[in-house]
């Protein structure tokens, strides 16, 4: 079993890869430069109230089929006793990495990172649904779309909201203004006004992957100060 | 072997020490000391027949006046229904409630639940979880712990209508529910 899954999927890749190269000539292994905008996103921890307003947004908006998701907010389990007891609120989604695994891996260059915006996204005509890409990434948010087939996540509503001049779905749902989104080239803009304010960090920083979802940490419970 | 049983009763009624001060039954009539659990009847309140009798007679004062509508105060007339309704107690509008007291005279004891009710909201919702214990209300829904201390359970919670509106809701009209609260002014932040 083992050799016969191994030898298939080095033949699938070698075969994908020889395609790939004569077909539209990319490279495996993209290097880009984001030449426009960087878009980004802070997930402010201290006012998310975990309503999910933003996880139904996302589905409206961008038509996720049931049973998959391009975001979830992870509740953690009960910090203190009731009847002081609160939670922490975990946004898992796509972080948009520059140096993006799942990018990197994609044998036909259907995971790639918009030049114009910085935003990893997927080009459904090109996936073949290896899944090399959900292996790949460190956060987990990616999934096979049930209806096309094809890995899909978060393009930060690219397709829709962005190319209509609007903010990202949860960020417009939100009614604690817990999601900011925006340029960070642009100085003046939201984003980086509050990075500049705020305390964030930002999770598996240490891999490398430069993500671009930051987050305000909730320090409730944490030693005070 | 009476040592064993020593040990068993001294055991017991230390459980039953213990576990009074945490609930508020100083306003509910008649709330016999051994109510520690959550019983799906209310049975727990009475321990005798002179009990029962005293019960059933306040809450016939209750209903006496509430079962028309109080025209001074625009109170609608009251009909208990819903999980909280109880035949054999006759409304059992003292577990909740509490005493009439001097009611409708000023200076009453009596437990209104609403925000604009003169009851403290500590003395309101220990009226709900004197039976609904913490781990139940956590397991029905994690914002239980940590709206308690801050809005009255009457909020949501309306125990004079058939079925209570707030239970059984679907996603859209949960989520709504807490938009419909926690909306600040401010717009979304961000630029295109």
């Amino acid at each position: 079993m083992e050799h016969s899954r191994r030898k298939f999927l080095a033949g699938l890749a070698a075969t994908t890869m020889f395609a790939t190269v004569g077909v539209a000539g990319t490279t495996v292994i993209q290097t880009i430069t984001v030449d426009g905008k960087r878009y980004a996103m802070i997930h402010d921890e201290t006012l998310c109230i975990g309503c999910e307003a933003c996880v139904d947004a996302c589905r409206e908006t961008n038509n996720v089929p049931e049973g998959v998701s391009r975001l979830e907010i992870i509740r953690s389990e009960p910090r203190g006793e009731f009847p002081d007891a609160d939670y922490k609120f975990f946004r898992k989604s796509c972080q948009h990495c520059e140096d993006a695994p799942c990018v990197n891996v994609c044998p036909t260059g259907a995971s790639f990172i918009d030049t114009e915006t910085g935003i990893v996204d997927v080009d459904p005509d090109r996936c073949v649904g290896c899944m090399y890409c959900i292996a790949a990434c460190p956060y987990k948010v990616r999934y096979i779309d049930p209806v096309t087939k094809s890995a899909d996540k978060c393009d930060f509503c690219r397709k829709t909201n962005l190319a209509k001049g609007q903010l990202p779905a949860c960020v417009q749902v939100c009614p604690t203004q817990a999601l900011i989104f925006g340029d960070l080239n642009d100085p003046n803009s939201d984003i980086v006004q509050t990075l500049q304010q705020k305390t964030v960090y930002r999770y598996k920083k240490h891999l490398g992957t430069k993500p671009k979802m930051f987050r305000v940490p909730d320090l409730k419970g944490e030693i005070e100060l | 072997m009476r040592q064993l049983q020593r040990t068993l009763i001294f055991t017991f009624i230390s459980l039953c020490l213990l576990s009074q001060p945490g609930f508020a039954n100083s306003s509910a009539s008649g709330a016999a000391p051994t109510r520690v659990v959550v019983e799906p009847s209310f049975s727990l309140q009475t321990a005798n027949d002179k009990e029962m009798e005293k019960l059933l007679k306040e809450n016939k004062r209750c209903i006496r006046c509430h079962k028309v509508k109080r025209k001074l105060k625009n109170i609608a007339a009251m009909k208990m229904q819903g999980a909280h309704a109880s035949e054999e107690f006759y409304n059992n509008c003292t577990a909740c409630h509490g005493d009439k007291g001097k009611h409708p005279k000023n200076g009453s004891t009596i437990i209104n639940f609403s925000v604009q009710s003169p009851t403290p909201l500590k003395q309101q919702n220990g009226q709900c979880i004197a039976c609904h214990t913490p781990a139940e209300l956590r397991q029905a829904e994690w914002t239980h712990d940590v709206h308690y201390k801050k809005i009255n359970c009457s909020s949501c919670h309306q125990l004079h209508e058939p079925v209570d509106p707030v239970i059984n809701i679907n996603r859209t009209a949960r989520i709504k529910l807490c938009i419909d609260c926690h909306s600040s002014v401010d717009k979304p932040q961000g630029d295109q």
